[in-house]
């Protein structure tokens, strides 16, 4: 893989100014990186902070204490915003809610139309992210008439078209059902695998961390672990302390430990632990 | 009910209509409405008829698309027409129900309701066809292009074009959301649909305010996301879609200004067999 | 005689006009007092349509909606009475929420039951206790509450009503793992004191089999499967046909039996464990 730093938080602090004199800390003293190239998953409870650290990293919020640098430039630096928006792209959570115009393919073009490029790279470039999406056959279709998934793709889409170094998808899920859930997160998989898209995945769902390269546990505004999925997720009191769920092979596997069956620790996927219990079977015959 | 409202929806295609400059359908539909109201006999008021149904049969816009569009505005049309079949009194008497009253149906009044169901008739298809055949990008764009006169007079034109972009994109989910609200109120026993009219009103709260609420928080996160997207008010932006004037703007412009002549040249110097839809009327 | 009885029920969109869709297809079904049913299938099956026909929002255009009995669609009083009868509550209802306090939003359809102010504010205290809302907000205001509480207080002015059958849709929508443990205690709590009649919507298999006592599974507007969870998730091939499965526990169970292990059927987290370990201390005697 390859080593380079894309996104650097040194020491970041971060409250929202409510009305009071008390602000809101949102983040404290947090410092990671994103590498280039990795799909990094951002796991927190609403409200750990998750949401944040996305509008910190394109300069849509700007840090109370540290520093955050995109490829080397720092975010506070105004007059390098631009480059940054177009180095890092976000995806939200509610997709009717970042859709600008009424056609697919006219609300693809609005990055690239406001970045000034000429009319055939505009084409070309929305072709090009419609088909990544798969949604090139609906490029005439009218936004609002699609379904939640497809509407995801769009807005992704949309991102695609800027080429983005790197876009943060802020709970794309959380507003689709099981059948729209499972294919927005192939697609983003897709991304990072075929077009070297940097990926990074805000949720509170830890099946879809499973994947990941790497995964980052927050809560209440604090970096808690950092691992590949199968490190962090043998932590199963820190995960049930933050509020957040295990995947149900390794609810399983825990609560067979709770009964006094300690199957091998690192159960994620179905196929572990029915590998996980056939081993412990033969041991203990 | 909501759902069932077409106005200003698109439909997307490749026909003749489609592929129009939408700044020139623009001007067409403007210079059409003007001549429809010029139009004075029922020969030129057939010319226009004749121009639109042209249009909308190459617009390949299926005719029950056509036909939602009129159901709409079928109760104005049909008050409308009564208003002309008993008021006006020109020409013969053809009935009087009433052998002491004044009430008369008269040759005039008939000639003037149909006269003017026709003319709202061709009315409505152009227009429609307008918003059928265009994108509402495309037609903010237009409407910005025609109005770019106005930023010498330091309008913003193009922050305008842009709300109106937007806006024409949030039609549909608010009025979804209004038709969400208004069934979740009503489950609750909100007399959205059975008090008597100040309980309606009343009831009327439970819907405004969290739509409001809503649409600020849609605002924001839109806001947002344009931000994203490196979007800044009021900055030069390219776009997709290439706007030029073409053979088909010439000729569609062409026949309009012909069957525009010839219909306000024969409402003031009628001729011939236009001498007869003349007599009836007036 | 079962408190609800759905029979034939149909009902279709834009009838006439080229978006005509059949959105509920001659479903019936019946619910008994105290039961809790779920209702599951995709997106444009047909469930919202079909809830907002149980409490007479919507007429069928065929079939009836007999409650204890007695269709609700009778007259047009019986169908506005049907509102209060049984309790609706939409998805992400914190989305409707519009009174200056949390106390005024829950008390807004007693209010429109035509209530004492008394009444009301007994009401809207024990509704508040059902869903867990802390008495000290309800002088608050719904927008200052956090995401889990603005649903449970939105929830609480569905219970408010008192209906004879509360029915959720996908009442865990959005809701990080806390808020929806908290929905389900709460839905719980609410049958086991209350001996609530409840109907919930949702996605998730796993909800479905922990909660209820039989599932609906809805397709296209027809109805695809009903019966207890044993009964529906016994039928794999035809829950794949309309692109579900049964509930990750049993899938591994299954998988286990088919490598040879002893092992029956089990849909929730307990059963499967209590299976398993079962399993464990017999494979170790032998």
């Amino acid at each position: 893989m390859n080593k380079k730093e894309l996104i650097s938080f040194q020491n970041v602090s971060f409250s929202y100014e409510t009305d009071t004199e008390n602000p809101k800390t949102v983040l404290q003293d947090i410092s990671f990186s994103v590498m280039e190239g990795e799909f990094l998953c951002i796991l927190g409870h609403n409200g750990s902070g998750k949401s944040t650290v996305a509008k910190l990293s394109n300069a849509l919020l700007l840090p109370d204490q540290g520093r955050i640098l995109v490829d080397g430039v720092d975010t506070g630096d105004e007059e390098q915003q631009i480059e940054i928006r177009k180095k890092i792209g976000i995806v939200f959570q509610n997709p009717d809610n970042q859709i600008v115009a009424s056609i697919v393919e006219e609300d693809v073009a609005f990055g690239p139309e406001n970045l000034c490029l000429p009319r055939e790279e505009i084409r070309s470039r929305v072709d090009a992210a419609l088909k990544a999406v798969d949604m090139y056959d609906r490029r005439f279709h009218e936004t609002h008439r699609l379904s939640g998934g497809q509407k995801q793709r769009v807005s992704i889409a949309g991102m695609i078209a800027m080429r983005p170094k790197c876009i943060f998808f802020d709970e794309p899920t959380a507003m689709l059902d099981p059948k729209g859930r499972r294919s927005i997160l192939n697609t983003i998989h897709r991304l990072n695998r075929e077009y070297g898209i940097t990926v990074v995945y805000i949720t509170h769902f830890m099946d879809e961390a499973a994947e990941a390269d790497r995964v980052m546990l927050l809560s209440d505004g604090r970096i808690l672990k950092t691992g590949t999925p199968s490190e962090v997720f043998t932590q199963t009191d820190l995960i049930v302390r933050c509020g957040l769920e295990l995947p149900d092979p390794a609810k399983l596997s825990f609560e067979l430990s709770e009964l006094g069956i300690r199957l091998t620790p690192g159960v994620l996927t179905e196929q572990d632990f029915i590998d996980a219990f056939q081993r412990f079977m033969k041991e203990s015959q | 009910m909501i759902k069932d409202i077409t106005i200003g929806q698109f439909f997307p295609g490749e026909s003749f209509v489609h592929k129009l400059d939408p700044r020139a359908k623009i001007l067409i539909l403007i210079v059409f409405i003007v001549v429809l109201f010029i139009c004075r006999n029922f020969f030129s008021l057939l010319l226009m008829l004749v121009f639109s149904f042209t249009a909308v049969i190459l617009s390949r816009i299926s005719p029950k698309m056509i036909w939602k569009s009129m159901k709409a505005i079928v109760v104005l049309v049909i008050f409308t027409a009564l208003l002309q079949l008993i008021y006006n009194d020109k020409g013969d008497v053809w009935w009087k129900p009433f052998p002491n009253g004044s009430f008369v149906i008269t040759s005039g009044g008939v000639y003037g309701a149909i006269f003017l169901i026709v003319r709202i008739i061709t009315l409505i298809l152009l227009t429609s066809l307008l918003t059928y055949t265009t994108s509402s990008t495309l037609l903010t764009d237009a409407i910005e292009k025609l109005l770019t006169p106005l930023k010498w007079l330091h309008v913003p034109v193009h922050s305008l074009a842009m709300m109106m972009t937007i806006a024409l994109r949030f039609i549909p989910t608010l009025l979804r959301e209004i038709d969400i609200i208004m069934s979740a109120q009503k489950a609750r026993g909100a007399k959205l649909d059975t008090g008597n009219l100040g309980q309606r009103i009343k009831a009327l709260v439970s819907v405004f305010v969290p739509l409001l609420v809503s649409s600020f928080r849609r605002a924001a996160e839109l806001a947002t996301a344009m931000e994203c997207r490196c979007y800044t008010d009021g900055a030069h932006r390219t776009r997709l879609r290439r706007m030029r004037l073409g053979w088909r703007d010439w000729l569609a412009g062409g026949v309009l200004l012909l069957v525009s002549a010839t219909a306000v040249f024969t409402s003031f110097y009628p001729i011939g067999s236009t001498l007869i839809f003349q007599a009836v009327i007036s | 005689m079962p408190i609800l009885e759905v029979r034939n029920i149909s009902f279709g969109y834009g009838l006439h006009t080229p978006f005509a869709v059949q959105a509920i297809d001659n479903v019936s079904f019946s619910i008994e007092k105290g039961e809790c049913v779920s209702v599951i299938g995709h997106t444009g099956s047909g469930k919202s349509t079909l809830m907002q026909m149980l409490n007479g929002l919507l007429k069928p255009d065929r079939g009836q909606v007999l409650l204890n009995g007695k269709d609700i669609n009778e007259t047009k009083k019986t169908a506005a009475a049907a509102r209060f009868r049984v309790g609706l509550c939409f998805q992400y209802p914190e989305y409707q929420l519009f009174g200056e306090t949390c106390a005024a939003d829950i008390g807004f359809g007693p209010k429109n039951m035509g209530l004492a102010p008394d009444e009301i504010r007994a009401r809207v205290q024990k509704a508040a206790a059902i869903v867990g809302l802390p008495s000290e907000k309800l002088e608050a205001s719904p927008f200052d509450l956090s995401g889990g509480q603005k649903r449970r207080c939105a929830i609480a002015g569905v219970i408010a009503m008192e209906p004879e059958i509360l029915i959720l849709d996908e009442p865990t929508a959005g809701l990080d793992p806390v808020g929806r443990e908290e929905i389900l205690d709460m839905i719980r709590r609410c049958r086991a004191e209350q001996g609530a009649t409840i109907m919930i919507v949702t996605h998730s298999m796993e909800i479905a089999a922990s909660i209820s006592d039989r599932i609906l599974v809805l397709n296209k507007g027809k109805l695809h499967l009903s019966g207890t969870p044993q009964e529906v998730f016994a039928d794999t091939q035809k829950l794949h046909e309309i692109g579900l499965d049964v509930p990750s526990y049993t899938r591994i169970l299954r998988a286990l039996r088919d490598k040879g292990f002893d092992l029956p059927d089990a849909y929730t987290l307990p059963d499967a464990a209590k299976l398993l370990c079962r399993l464990l201390k017999e494979g170790g005697r032998t």
